[in-house]
This record gives structure tokens, C-alpha cells and sequence, in this order.
């Protein structure tokens, strides 16, 4: 196909009556022993369809068709995000009692100060993951403490098996506890330990059938079998709470600052709210405590409660409640939320760390949906797309900086 | 004018230079593939699929010619599987036989003869590049000049400055015409 080019070129010359080279004129000759050739030559000497070539260059949009493939190109998975998304909307129809308690921590690493004392001699770290993949939902950075200080890394334990008092499940990668545990075994109020680290999630099942799902980044205590007249569990991070109902025994869910009572509804907490602790009711009723308050603010659905751990003010807004609940049922929705808080709830899904090339972009806010379990690299590209920022992924560390390139001249 | 530079910093994972690829190539590739599927819509979106080939696979390339080549290759296997694909193939072929077209190769021989000589007429003024377009589809000076309510002798004179400067130009397309119109 490249003779053709050369032909076109020594043809171009010949319509320009520029003279040809000695070696124009015999690749030429040779082109048009074939009759076929020789006739082509004939016609487009004599007429080039030049008006031609314009009138049909002229149906199509260069422009818009750039930008259609630079789309494409930045985010070329979108089918199948779309069907994720899909989905996604179908499996919140269905969670009936829910609550995410949404917690910002500051250093959870070293908060979680015991030693984790593993089954195996070594503390293993999950390789760096594919940003290509989705996240694996991997149990190795998930460490249960039970009752005595005994810790397991989970990912060390190749099957389901009897840890303490609980019952891990390795298939459906949760922890459940049994209504009615040997009491001789375990003291009947043991509490346990549940961390989850930075680019894992995992769910635990209560004895009293409380279901809950945790973010990464998420640490939970529990007592392995609820005794007293309330049920309580301290949270720091991020939960989804399906709480059972069991209105003689009130469900409190202790974050720093608040206590949130449930009987038996559905709700959501999100102390990662610029500095506040948001408690969005989803149905039934809640009531939020602020530490020290000698009253509760009762919630009604479709609500939500911002609590301000500094100041001590509560305020209640009716914002969609995707906005908190959306990361349980694997989209993440935010609306007009800073780039900076954005980026550090990716980095918590998928254990990297985020750095700002550029300090002013921070401040950028961004409205949209992300799947929870979207590869990294989408995530990046779909955040490109924007045509705003660029992402240097690098060692576990993405780099954000000012888009440099002009698309269209 | 683009040339083998460009196609490595394409390589780099340049992105403007691509832009700038999809500029140079955009029109001559859709009058291409036009000619063939007579639709606005399937030209584009082959193109489209052709363009972001070729950016997958930008590792792969280091000069002009070659990216200009798999362009054309890429576009024409697409039309061959778009008539593969479509019920109207039959039709389209029965049309062929009786309105005889331009083989593929001359096809492309045209769609770049014209993106050459538009891209060196486009930079000529006005009214010399209207007189090398009616030049160059074979109109006598006389109708020419009637056309353009102008002398026959001034169409003489700026046909011939036209080609002089044409020439000149086109000699400076290092790359893309390294040894003609020199």
C-alpha cells in the first residue's frame, strides 16, 4: 500500500504540471502497464473530483469526532460500567434495614495499636493490587481479635473455621456469631475486634442477626453475644447496618462523639462529612445523641443529621440518600464534594496513597458515581475524562496534577 | 506537516501529537471510507475504531508511511466486515456492477491526491486558489475567466504564480512528500 502513496504522489505532481524525476516517470510507467491503472490515470489527470472530496468532507464533524475518541479512549469500559451500575440499582431495592455508619479517623493504622499475632509466623501484605482489575475482595488485610487478645489475620486461615467464638466463613467472607454460644467456653459478653484495613471490605453477622458491611479503612467492636438491656458496638470508619429488630433491646452504634439508637430501622451515619458525623435515616425512626447532650434529635425519613464534633452543632438537611448509603451497594455517589475528599475515599478502596502536584486542584469539587468495585485505572480515566486533571499512577502513589495538554488547536 | 518524529511522540504516549495525527489523516480516511459505505454514521464510527487501533497500538509504529498504511488497512478491513455484517450487502454489490467505481487502491489514490492538493491549496489566497480548483478540474482559461469575471490574461498570471508557489510549497512537505514537487 505504500506504492500507492508513492503513486498518489507522483500523480499529485503530474495534476500540478511539475515536472517528474527520471524515477517518478518509470515507477509511473510501470504503475500503468495495467489497463485498469492506465484508464484510473486518464480520469483523475483530467478530472479530480476535488469539489467532490469537499462536499463529502464536509458531511462529518472533525471536531466532535475527536472528541468521541478521545472519550472513548479514556474510558473505555463504559458499557460495562454502565451494566455494573445496573446492577447495582437493583440490589438496593432490596436492603429493607440498613445502617452505614461513616467514620473519619485520622491515622487508623497505628490506631490499631495490638500486635496482630497471625496463625502463621509472618504478617503477609497483599501485594500491590492490578489497577486494571477490579479490587480483589481480599480477606488478608482483615484481622479479628477475640476475647484474651488472641488476634487472626484472616488471610492466613485457608478455610472456614471456629475462631474463638466466632465462625468464619471463607467462601462468603464474613464472620458470623451464633445466637446462643457455648457459654462455658466464652464469657457471654467477650468483646470482639473486628479491622479492616485499607483496600479490603468484609461482613459480620451478630448474634442477635445484625447484619453489617465494612468499608476499608473500618474497625468494629462488638460483644460476641448481647446480654445487657442494650445492644451496643463501637464503630470507627465505615459500616452498613442491617439491624435487627428488637425493640425491648436497643441497637447503639458508639462513634467518637455520638451515639446513634436504633430498635429495628434504617439508617446510615457518616462521620467523614467535612468534620461532621452524618446520620441519615433511610426508614423507621433514630435518635442521635451527641455526647454530653442531655437530649436526642429524632430523625425522620429521607433525613439527615449533621453533627459538628467542634462546634456542637447539629444541623438536619433532605439531601438523597445515595449520597451516604450508595458505597454498600457498590456505587459511590457524591455530589459536589472536594477532589481531595474524593481521591482519599478512592485511595481507602484500593490502598493507595494520593498526591497533589498541583495544591489548588484539592479544593476542586467533583459530582458523580463510582462503582465500588470499578479497576482503578477506570476510575482514573473516568476522573480524565474531565479533561481537568491527569493521574500518575506510580508505586502505589497516584500523582494529580493540572491537565497540560489543549485538545482541540 | 506531520513526519516519523511525530509518530514517535505518539509512541511516547503524546496525546496532542495524536490530536494533531487524527488532523492530518481525519478527512482523506472518511472520504475513503465514505466512497464505500455511502453512510455518514458507519464512516465515523469506523473511523473511530480505526483511529483508536492505532492509538493501542502507537508502541507498534515509528514512521508516517507505516501509520498511514495500517490507517487505510484498518479502515478498509472494517468496511469489508461492515458489509460482511449488513443485509444491504447484496444490494450494495448488485449497485457495483452497474455503476462501476473506483477499485479501493484507485480510491485511495484519490483520497490522497486530494487531501494533498486541498491541504496545499487551502493555504493560497482567494481568488488564485479558486482558479487552481477550476484549473485542476480541467476548465479552460476562457470559462474560467467568465466564471470569474476576470481576463483571460490575469488567469494566465495567477494560474502560473499559483503553480509556482504551489510548487513551492509543496517542496517544503519534507516527510510527507520527500521527492516530489522538488
Amino acid at each position: 500500500m505504500s506504492e500507492q502513496s508513492d503513486i498518489a504522489k507522483i500523480i499529485s505532481k503530474v495534476i500540478m504540471r511539475i515536472e517528474l524525476t527520471a524515477d517518478e516517470r518509470t515507477l509511473l510507467d510501470e504503475w500503468s502497464t495495467d489497463a485498469s491503472h492506465r484508464a484510473y490515470f486518464e480520469q483523475v489527470t483530467h478530472f479530480l473530483p476535488l469539489d467532490d472530496y469537499r462536499r463529502v468532507t464536509a458531511l462529518t464533524d472533525e471536531s466532535a469526532h475527536l472528541r468521541r475518541i478521545t472519550a472513548q479512549i479514556h474510558a473505555r469500559r463504559r458499557p460495562l460500567l454502565l451494566r455494573m451500575l445496573r446492577i447495582a440499582v437493583g440490589a438496593a431495592a432490596v436492603v429493607l434495614f440498613g445502617l452505614l455508619i461513616h467514620y473519619i479517623i485520622g491515622d487508623w493504622q497505628s490506631a490499631f495499636d495490638t500486635p496482630a499475632v497471625t496463625a502463621s509466623s509472618t504478617e503477609a501484605i497483599a501485594p500491590a493490587a492490578d489497577p486494571d482489575m477490579p479490587p480483589k475482595v481480599s480477606n488478608r488485610r482483615v484481622i479479628l481479635k477475640v476475647a484474651g487478645g488472641k488476634t487472626y489475620s484472616l488471610g492466613q486461615i485457608p478455610s472456614s473455621a471456629r475462631l474463638g467464638g466466632a465462625q468464619y466463613d471463607v467462601s462468603r467472607q464474613m464472620i458470623s456469631y451464633d445466637a446462643m454460644p457455648p457459654a462455658k467456653l466464652h464469657p457471654v459478653d467477650a468483646l470482639n475486634e473486628l479491622a479492616v484495613q485499607r483496600g479490603a471490605d468484609f461482613s459480620l453477622t451478630l448474634s442477635d442477626g445484625t447484619r453489617v458491611w465494612l468499608n476499608a479503612d473500618t474497625r468494629i467492636k462488638y460483644p460476641t453475644r448481647f446480654t445487657s438491656g442494650e445492644r451496643r458496638v463501637w464503630l470507627s470508619g465505615e459500616a452498613y447496618f442491617e439491624v435487627a429488630h428488637d425493640a425491648e433491646h436497643p441497637f447503639i452504634v458508639s462513634v467518637d462523639g455520638v451515639d446513634v439508637r436504633v430498635c429495628g430501622t434504617t439508617f446510615n451515619i457518616n462521620t467523614r462529612c467535612h468534620g461532621t458525623i452524618a446520620t441519615t435515616l433511610v426508614e423507621g425512626s433514630v435518635a442521635v445523641i451527641p455526647s454530653g447532650a442531655d437530649h436526642e434529635t429524632l430523625l425522620t425519613p429521607g433525613h439527615t443529621a449533621e453533627f459538628a464534633p467542634t462546634t456542637g452543632l447539629l444541623d438536619i438537611n433532605d439531601r438523597d440518600i445515595q449520597l451516604y448509603i450508595g458505597w454498600k451497594t457498590g456505587q459511590y455517589h457524591f455530589e459536589k464534594i472536594t477532589l481531595d475528599d474524593l481521591l482519599n475515599e478512592i485511595g481507602r478502596w484500593h490502598d493507595v496513597k494520593i498526591r497533589f502536584a498541583d495544591e489548588h486542584l484539592r479544593t476542586e469539587q467533583f459530582t458523580g458515581v463510582i462503582g465500588r468495585r470499578f479497576p482503578l485505572r477506570t476510575i482514573l480515566l473516568m476522573l480524565e475524562e474531565t479533561n481537568y486533571i491527569e493521574c500518575d499512577m506510580h508505586d502505589g502513589v497516584i500523582t494529580v496534577k493540572e491537565k497540560q495538554y489543549q485538545l482541540m488547536k | 506537516m506531520l513526519d516519523d518524529q511525530h509518530i514517535e511522540r505518539v509512541a511516547e504516549d503524546d496525546y496532542t501529537a495524536f490530536v494533531e495525527l487524527h488532523h492530518a489523516l481525519y478527512e482523506r480516511l472518511f472520504y475513503y471510507v465514505y466512497q464505500m459505505v455511502k453512510n455518514k454514521e458507519v464512516s465515523e464510527d469506523i473511523l473511530q475504531e480505526t483511529f483508536i487501533k492505532y492509538w493501542e497500538n502507537r508502541k507498534s509504529f515509528s514512521s508516517f508511511l507505516s501509520v498511514k498504511v495500517y490507517m487505510y488497512t484498518v479502515s478498509r478491513n472494517m468496511v469489508i466486515h461492515h458489509f460482511r455484517d449488513n443485509e444491504t450487502h447484496h444490494r450494495i454489490l448488485e449497485k457495483m456492477e452497474y455503476e462501476p467505481i473506483l477499485t479501493e487502491d484507485h480510491l485511495l489514490i484519490t483520497s490522497e491526491i486530494c487531501a494533498m492538493v486541498q491541504q496545499a491549496i487551502a493555504a493560497l489566497p482567494a481568488q488564485t486558489r479558486r482558479v487552481i480548483e477550476l484549473s485542476i478540474e480541467d476548465r479552460k482559461v476562457s470559462e474560467i475567466a467568465d466564471e470569474l469575471h476576470i481576463s483571460p490574461n490575469t488567469v494566465k498570471t495567477l494560474k502560473k504564480n499559483a503553480y509556482q508557489t504551489l510548487r513551492e510549497q509543496l517542496s517544503h512537505l519534507k516527510g510527507l512528500l520527500p521527492f516530489i514537487f522538488g
